[in-house]
Parts: C-alpha cells; structure tokens; sequence
C-alpha cells in the first residue's frame, strides 16, 4: 500500500461503546451518528484488524463529524490505540496508548456539514504498536474538559472515521 | 482542566430558559382561573378575598407581564436543546 491509501473505515454503528463515559447512538435525518457531550468527555471505540497490505509507515485517522446545532467554536477530538495482537494484551483490562490530538479551530458554519479532521500517529509507540494483522481497538473521544480548545456549545456527532497509511 | 465558560453560559440559559418556560404554563393556568373569576362577577363580600380581589388581580397581572418579557423570549430562543445542562454545579 502507498501512502494516503485507506486501510479501514468505521461508521458510527461500529461503536463498541465503553463502559462509561460513552457517545450515543442516534439518528439525524437517517445518518447514524454517535453524539459526544459538549460538557463531559466522552469517548466511543473501534475495532479492527490492521490489513496484512499495512507497510508500517504510520496511520492517519480522519474523524468525519459535524454539529449538532453549533456553528461557531472550537472542538477538540483526541484519538489513541490499543494494540490486542498475538498474546500482546489481557483483554480484562484496557491498554489504549497516549492519546494525539487535533484542535479544530473553528466548526462548520452550518451545523450539517460534516468537517473531515485528521490525526496522525508515527508507527511504533504512539499507536501502541499495532503491526499488520493484528487486531487492535480504536478509541475516539471529545474532550469538552479542554476548555481552552473545546468551546463549541452542544453535541458534536461523529459518523465515520477512516485509517489511512501516512 | 475546566470546561469553557461558553458551556456554563450555555448551561445557565437552558436551565433558565426552561424553568421560565414552566412558570408561564403556570401562569397561563393562573390566568385562566382569573378571567374565568372575572367573567363570572362573583361577589368576594364574606369571602377571604373582600376588599383584596383588585389587588390580587394587579399583582397576578404584574406577574404575567414579567414572565412574558421579551428578554425570557430571547433566552428561551437561545436555548441548545443537546446541551445537557451540566456545566454549572448547583
């Protein structure tokens, strides 16, 4: 694979919500989308299996989302990885790495237009790790408990995220 | 880190907004029980309310007038229904 070639994509139905603390499913005309609180940092969880066409250069998440009813302000998406592998992992507990980071300075003037936003991550430690053919988790999350970066006011709705090769 | 103080603005117009909303269902409640005493033109004499029906009317006319300002017109109209309301501590 080359890189900016798409790996894996996740749509909000995917979610596999943690325990606490979670996004919410829910409907905008038809689009299933999961509504992150602009008050208390919520997060919601992907899995996948990194493709064995995965050449370790890095990954590029993109985070597809749009506003509830904001239009102006800031948000905030954080996004880290948990490396599950062969024998890398006791899945009775959770491992994400540290978390990257993207600061959008200014939401979408209309509330329903989706802003497309990525993170990057070098291969290695930032996203714990994870080699081609290995299953890891995702975790996306809002993080409104910034408030100097997150100020847009109401739910923001994420609908997709995308990995690509960096 | 604390959240921006736009969620705690946010926060205090919904949780204003709302209550106001509920307190002109009241009132509009309260209004119907007073034209309905007025259309009927009830004599108050030997009741509790002799000699202080014209005042009870003017405060409840007073009171309306407030809760219908148009600045709680404003605030119920700024109100961002998926704020949860949760910024504030109370």
């Amino acid at each position: 694979m080359a890189s900016g070639d798409s790996l894996i994509q996740w749509t909000a139905a995917a979610n596999e919500p943690p325990a606490s603390n979670f996004a919410t499913l829910d409907l905008r005309n038809s689009h299933a989308v999961l509504d992150f609180d602009d008050t208390a940092d919520e997060a919601a969880v992907f899995r996948g299996v990194m493709p064995q066409h995965y050449a370790g250069g890095g990954v590029t998440v993109y985070v597809h989302y749009a506003m509830t009813s904001a239009t102006t302000g800031k948000v905030r998406w954080d996004a880290r990885f948990e490396r599950i592998g062969d024998g890398q992992q006791d899945i009775d507990s959770d491992g994400f790495a540290s978390a990257q980071s993207v600061n959008v300075a200014a939401v979408p003037g209309t509330s329903g237009h989706v802003d497309i936003q990525s993170i990057a991550f070098t291969n290695g430690a930032q996203m714990d790790s994870v080699a081609a053919g290995e299953s890891f988790r995702l975790k996306i999350e809002r993080k409104p408990s910034d408030g100097t970066n997150d100020t847009a006011t109401g739910d923001a709705e994420l609908l997709a995220v995308e990995l690509r090769e960096t | 880190m604390a959240v921006n103080k736009t969620k705690q603005v946010q926060t205090l117009v919904n949780r204003t907004a709302a209550e106001i909303e509920a307190m002109r269902a009241g009132m509009a409640r309260i209004v119907r029980y007073r034209d309905a005493y007025q259309a009927a033109g009830i004599d108050a004499t030997g009741t509790i309310l002799e000699g202080r029906t014209s005042a009870l009317v003017s405060a409840l006319t007073t009171l309306n007038t407030a809760l219908n300002d148009a600045t709680f017109d404003q605030l119920i109209a700024a109100k961002v229904p998926s704020h949860r309301g949760t910024a504030l501590e109370v």
